[in-house]
């Protein structure tokens, strides 16, 4: 039996960098037994990086590590997987065409077969226990795993992770897409593990979550580990000047009570979708923060895409401007000064190969027109530097591809995109999903700015203090409908939220 | 990662490389044991101009690489001349696109095997680029002009003589069939149908034989049954069954001779298109699934496909192939050769007729009918034992021959026959 | 805590290997140009020393540029497909018909400026009706294409017959050299401006490179894709004169095959047929000019036709191979 505080895994000396930019830069870190190590630090700090790594997802570029004593340079995931490095990734982990069994033994079929063929009965029920043991009974291990939700697929890769029963686990992130219920299950899991002598890295951007539930906090800042601290030493202003690199003031959100205009700028009269929405009201006045809340199933993302033309409306329709203009697709809705960020950053909002500069200008071609038709390739220059420049969006040149940045800095670029084409109107869908505090302050900043301009948003979060920190009027839905109608001049009570949530 | 990157770079690399070492050094060696073999050949080559003459051809097969040993290791170390052969060309655009490389790599003469169809467009292309051109096919409707319009690089056609290759089934079928036995036939008319002149010849040549044998009358002209588009019965008053089957190459074909073959009517095969090497399969399937013989007669070119037909016998205790006509590929390349030869040396008055106009060759084609006059010619038109020999290429040539016309050469190509090489070659 | 060594933080920027360099000069702006275009260079002048100074011609390389043209032409004319992330290989079938089109009103009226009309025409209405069975019908490009390729091979085989149908060559000849040059510069230099200087390009590559995030933008998609098949009809109906014009003569097997060629060219050129954000006009055109010069180097060096083949391939395997672009991790694993 291994002691507790017995070194697990050593990182030495390790360097990352993609091209010039530097991801680790000479990382040293020790992690132990029966520990819940916590990581935090801005995007692209490189907590990401270095997990992955010793998970075998990619390789240093320099460095060392050891693993149980021995050298450890795995080549790919599987690998890790079978010597007992599990990870659970920030991204989507699962394959959405094939089984929840499938999925949980992936790569390791052939421990199934019963001559050249699967056994799939004996699979379904490892399955099934595999599941068991995190404590979820409501999937079925021989549905295609594209039935279930997000929050269901995170959990069948958390079954996926603990059925290899593994010595070391990492949960990267995750817990941004898991409910109450999910985050619970995952916290028991992680200290269960603990409390059996095996070690957990834990990164998360909630601060507050992270000092609940690591016994120990490593700091990273550009690929440079900053500190460690001990539990009895967890202070929040501290970390986060310590992620930062400066002192945060105060508190991000807007603290003014302004009101906003009388005009209404949108309004969604008696829309009934295919989907959540049954003959749903809203309107949007001018200079307006509406913040949308409720649980993840509410309706209120589906009412984020109805607004901007997004999802079929059977009945009713979508008016801007007093009924100048009818929002049918999102063709119309762009043209008539709209904009939208979809919740799905990397899969909806952002032309992943393409370069920084061609996603932000994406809004600009009639803009920057030079001569009849043609675009004028300095106007372009200029509108995509602007945005560069302005968000500080942290890359070697506009041409470089979008892929290559942070969460962070990516969702700096959806932002530019719409603030360049300085839409009036703009639909926010979890503008700030996994994106750090760094980042988020900006964000919320930008926000605001564009309400102080006149522009009208839409926020909607899954997040309540971010409502409550922005929003002049806050919707809450349930089951497609609002629940509760709350302004900020009222102040907003968390308890009454909640309420009207469940 | 890395490792396997490096590693298919590095052998990326070592393929090119190797494969380029082995083009030159396949070249190079090629050309050492040629002069080896040919020393004195060489020697005499010296007082010739050396020149260089593209081939296009239409299909890689045992022909052509017959065809390429032949000019490459015979007749280039004796005439000074380097051959250039052409991928299989398959339509007009990559055959012009091979002259126009052709002429880039400095040649002087165009060997065109891929299409009698468009004389004009490759007369003028080689005209463009200064270079003489002849080519695998006769005098039709569709290059009269070109015959007419006095191309001075043109230097005419060649091909296989088609009414004595007519004759040749013809008189096969007359003296080994039994009248008073009655057979039913297929008769695959191959190309006859697209105009092919060759294929109309032997298809009407084998009709008429059966014709004469029973003494019967068709209900439809000759030329209606052998141009058909589409399989059609011949139907006659002495109640044989004969089937005319077009096409050839095309897919479906076999599949249509094998089904008719399975009705069990027929026991005769009669193929005018080269493709005695396809259906082998398709007649012993039915031979044994019926206990039916079925004699298979077509043509083909020397070689393996043939001596495997001659040599395999049916449960009869019969050969697979009854008879072939056959053709030499070096006396075809010969005549081919000959004509821009003599074009290049100045003699092109050999290439023309009378009346000034380019001349077409025409060579004949033997009969086969037995696996023993096969072994017979075994070796034959392979090196060593060419068929158009030095002697017969320089008698075709104006050079060594004074006043030589297309005539003689004509009469010169005739004298080449079965029994003419088999006293020269033993 | 105190176990825990203290990492010093160290400011130096870590070596870069060759693959990192590599990778920083793919993403480097002019790369897609100049790099297809340096291999094609580097190739020409490898055969220009080998054929001891035969290659870099005047000559030669007028006949590799005319060799070029239709599969150039065509090449240009796809990349608008190929950009949006659908693939059509029928197009080498639309060009056969539209040419068999052409020379059929030339046969009834003599007249080649009708022909010419005529080609052109048939060509984009050809690719339209490509487009409408994908963009109305939403079938995917590549299961249109297969369909669309056997059944307009099937009415070319019908409409031509055994005998290739034939144009008067002597007026092809005249025609061909400035009213080629003219045609092809026009549509080229039209192509480049439409595709880099105007949103037409830019919305196509964005749908190719994320059609979701494109709609989310306000473009759209039917439209674009249209406007796409509508400038590569146009290209095809050229492709198709300039085929007309070249032989003469239009035979069955016309343009069968083609569909390869042009795919084949794009990605020698450097660019995916499977479109995106890297998508170009050009590349395609670059490719079929690396082919010919390919072809007609290796001819010129005297490899023997059985061999040209294989040293063929293993080229195009290397040129395709150091275009291609390859991710270092997984793809949603970009982060750092």
């Amino acid at each position: 039996m291994s002691a507790k505080g017995e070194v697990l895994v050593e990182v030495r000396d390790m360097c990352k960098n993609f091209g010039v930019t530097v991801a680790l830069n000479h990382v040293s870190m020790l992690i132990k037994r029966g520990e819940v190590r916590g990581l935090i630090g801005e995007n692209g700090s490189g907590k990401s990086t270095v997990t992955t790594i010793i998970a075998g997802i990619q390789q240093a570029s320099s460095g060392d590590m050891i693993y149980r004593g021995k050298p450890w340079k795995p080549q790919t995931s599987l690998e890790a997987a079978r010597e007992g490095i599990g990870i659970i990734v920030q991204e989507m982990g699962t394959i959405p065409s094939i089984t929840v069994a499938e999925n949980i033994f992936l790569g390791d079929y052939s421990r199934f077969l019963n001559g050249p063929l699967i056994n799939r009965r004996k699979m379904n029920a490892e399955a099934a226990a595999a599941l068991e043991k995190i404590g979820v009974t409501d999937i079925d291990p021989s549905d295609i795993t594209a039935k279930y939700n997000m929050e269901q697929r995170k959990l069948i890769e958390i079954a996926k992770v603990m059925a290899h029963d593994p010595e070391m686990f990492i949960v990267d992130e995750t817990t941004t897409a898991l409910s109450e219920k999910g985050r619970e299950i995952l916290y028991h899991l992680m200290h269960q593990a603990a409390a059996d002598n095996k070690a957990v890295v834990f990164i998360s951007h909630d601060l507050e979550e992270i000092m609940e539930h690591s016994d120990t906090l490593t700091v990273l800042r550009d690929g440079n580990i900053i500190d460690n601290i001990d539990k009895k030493d967890f202070e929040p202003n501290m970390i986060k000047q310590k992620m930062i690199g400066r002192e945060i003031t105060g508190n991000y959100y807007r603290v003014d009570t302004d009101g906003y205009g009388d005009e209404v700028v949108l309004k969604a009269d008696c829309i009934t979708t295919m989907q959540d929405l049954l003959c749903f009201n809203l309107e949007l006045h001018k200079g307006e923060i509406l913040g949308i809340g409720g649980l993840s199933e509410c309706g209120m993302h589906t009412l984020g895409r109805a607004l901007y033309g997004l999802e079929d409306i059977v009945d009713g329709k979508v008016e801007l401007y007093g009924g100048k203009v009818t929002v049918t697709t999102p063709e119309s809705a762009f043209k008539n000064g709209m904009g939208y960020v979809s919740k799905n950053r990397d899969t909806e909002s952002l032309v992943m190969n393409a370069p920084i500069g061609a996603n932000i200008s994406s809004t600009g071609y009639k803009k920057n027109r030079g001569w009849g038709i043609f675009i004028s390739d300095k106007k372009e220059r200029r509108y995509e530097q602007l945005q560069v420049d302005s968000l500080a969006i942290k890359c070697t040149n506009v041409f470089q591809p979008v892929r290559a940045l942070s969460g962070g800095n990516k969702q700096k670029v959806v932002f530019g995109k719409w603030l360049a084409a300085d839409s009036d109107i703009l639909i926010l869908d979890c503008p700030t999903r996994g994106v750090d505090i760094g980042v988020k302050a900006s964000m919320y900043q930008l926000i605001y700015d564009m309400k102080k301009k006149g522009k009208s948003i839409i926020l909607i979060s899954e997040e309540l203090p971010e409502l409550c920190g922005m929003s002049d009027r806050l919707l809450i839905m349930k089951d497609g409908e609002v629940t509760g109608e709350f302004f900020r001049s009222d102040g907003f009570d968390n308890n009454q939220l909640i309420d009207c949530m469940i | 990662m890395k490792a396997k990157r490096w590693v298919s770079y590095i052998l990326t690399a070592a393929m090119s490389v190797s494969l380029a070492a082995c083009s030159s050094s396949g070249e190079a060696s090629d050309s050492g044991s040629t002069t080896a073999q040919t020393g004195e050949a060489v020697s005499s080559s010296e007082n010739h101009e050396t020149f260089k003459i593209a081939v296009l051809e239409l299909q890689l097969n045992d022909e052509s690489t017959n065809r390429a040993e032949y000019f490459n290791d015979y007749i280039g170390p004796k005439y000074n001349c380097e051959f250039m052969f052409s991928e299989a060309c398959d339509d007009l655009d990559s055959a012009m696109t091979f002259i126009e490389n052709a002429a880039s790599s400095g040649c002087d003469a165009v060997i065109n095997y891929y299409s009698g169809g468009n004389t004009e467009q490759l007369v003028q292309l080689c005209q463009e680029y200064g270079m003489y051109y002849v080519e695998n096919a006769g005098r039709s409707d569709t290059n009269d002009a070109c015959y007419q319009a006095g191309y001075d690089n043109f230097g005419g056609g060649f091909q296989a003589d088609q009414v004595d290759t007519g004759r040749l089934f013809r008189e096969y079928l007359l003296e080994t069939m039994d009248p008073s036995k009655e057979h039913n036939f297929i008769i695959a008319t191959g190309g006859a149908y697209q105009g092919n002149v060759l294929q109309t010849e032997i298809s009407t040549n084998m009709l008429e034989a059966i014709q004469e044998l029973y003494g019967l009358t068709y209900e439809s002209t000759l030329e209606e049954l052998v141009t058909s588009a589409s399989p059609i019965e011949a139907v006659n008053d002495k109640g044989i069954a004969i089937y005319c089957y077009p096409g050839g190459s095309a897919s479906g074909w076999l599949e249509g001779i094998s089904a008719a073959l399975q009705t069990g009517k027929y026991d005769y095969l009669l193929l005018a298109p080269q493709a005695l090497g396809n259906v082998g399969t398709a007649v012993s399937e039915v031979e044994e699934a019926l206990d039916k013989d079925i004699t298979v007669i077509g043509f083909g070119a020397l070689g393996d496909a043939l001596n495997n037909a001659f040599n395999t016998t049916d449960k009869f205790g019969n050969t697979t192939v009854s008879m072939s006509t056959i053709k030499f590929t070096s006396l075809v390349s010969a005549m081919a050769f000959s004509k821009v030869y003599n074009m290049l040396t100045g003699y092109s008055e050999v290439t023309k007729a009378d009346n000034g106009e380019p001349a077409v060759l025409t060579f004949r084609m033997e009969a086969v009918t037995s696996a023993d006059q096969l072994a017979e010619m075994s070796g034959w038109d392979t090196d060593g034992k060419w068929v158009a020999d030095y002697d017969v290429v320089d008698s075709f040539l104006g050079m060594y021959n004074e006043g030589l016309t297309a005539e003689q050469v004509q009469e010169r190509i005739n004298a080449v026959t079965y029994e003419s090489i088999k006293e020269r070659l033993e | 805590m105190e176990q825990i060594s203290q990492q010093a933080i160290v400011k130096d920027i870590p070596r870069l290997g060759l693959m990192d360099r590599i990778d920083i000069m793919k993403n480097k702006r002019g790369f897609p140009l100049v790099f297809p275009l340096s291999m094609l260079a580097l190739l020409a002048v490898i055969f220009h020393i080998l054929t001891g100074g035969e290659f870099l011609t005047l000559n030669v390389l007028k006949g590799v540029f005319n060799q070029s043209l239709i599969v150039g032409t065509m090449a240009i004319a796809v990349s608008f497909i190929y950009t949006t992330g659908n693939i059509d290989f029928s197009v080498g079938n639309v060009m056969g018909l539209a040419a068999v089109f052409g020379v059929m009103a030339y046969q009834v009226t003599e007249n080649m400026a009708i022909m010419i009309l005529v080609t052109f025409l048939s060509g984009m209405a050809l690719m339209m009706c490509n487009c409408a069975l994908g963009v109305i019908f939403h079938i995917k490009s590549a299961r249109v294409a297969v369909v669309a390729m056997s059944v307009y091979s099937a009415f070319t085989v019908f409409l031509v017959g055994a005998e290739p149908l034939k144009v008067d060559y002597k007026i092809c000849k005249v025609l061909e050299g400035n009213f080629r040059y003219i045609a092809f510069i026009l549509y080229f230099a039209g192509c480049i401006l439409m595709y880099h200087k105007t949103a037409i390009g830019r919305k196509l590559r964005f749908i190719g490179g994320n059609a979701v995030c494109a709609k989310q933008t306000g473009i759209n998609e039917n439209e674009s894709i249209v406007t796409a098949f509508i400038f590569a009809g146009i290209g095809v109906g050229l492709a198709g004169v300039l085929q007309i014009l070249r032989t003469g003569s239009i035979a069955q097997g016309v343009g069968t095959g083609m569909g390869m060629d042009v795919m084949l060219a794009t990605v020698l050129g450097g660019m995916s047929i499977f479109g995106g954000a890297k998508s170009n006009a050009y590349a395609g055109f670059i490719g079929a000019v690396t082919v010919t010069v390919l072809n007609r180097g290796l001819l010129m060096l005297g490899v023997s036709s059985t061999l040209i083949q294989g040293a063929r391939a293993i080229i195009f395997l290397l040129l395709v191979f150091m275009n291609s672009e390859r991710q270092s991790t997984l793809p949603s694993r970009q982060q750092f």
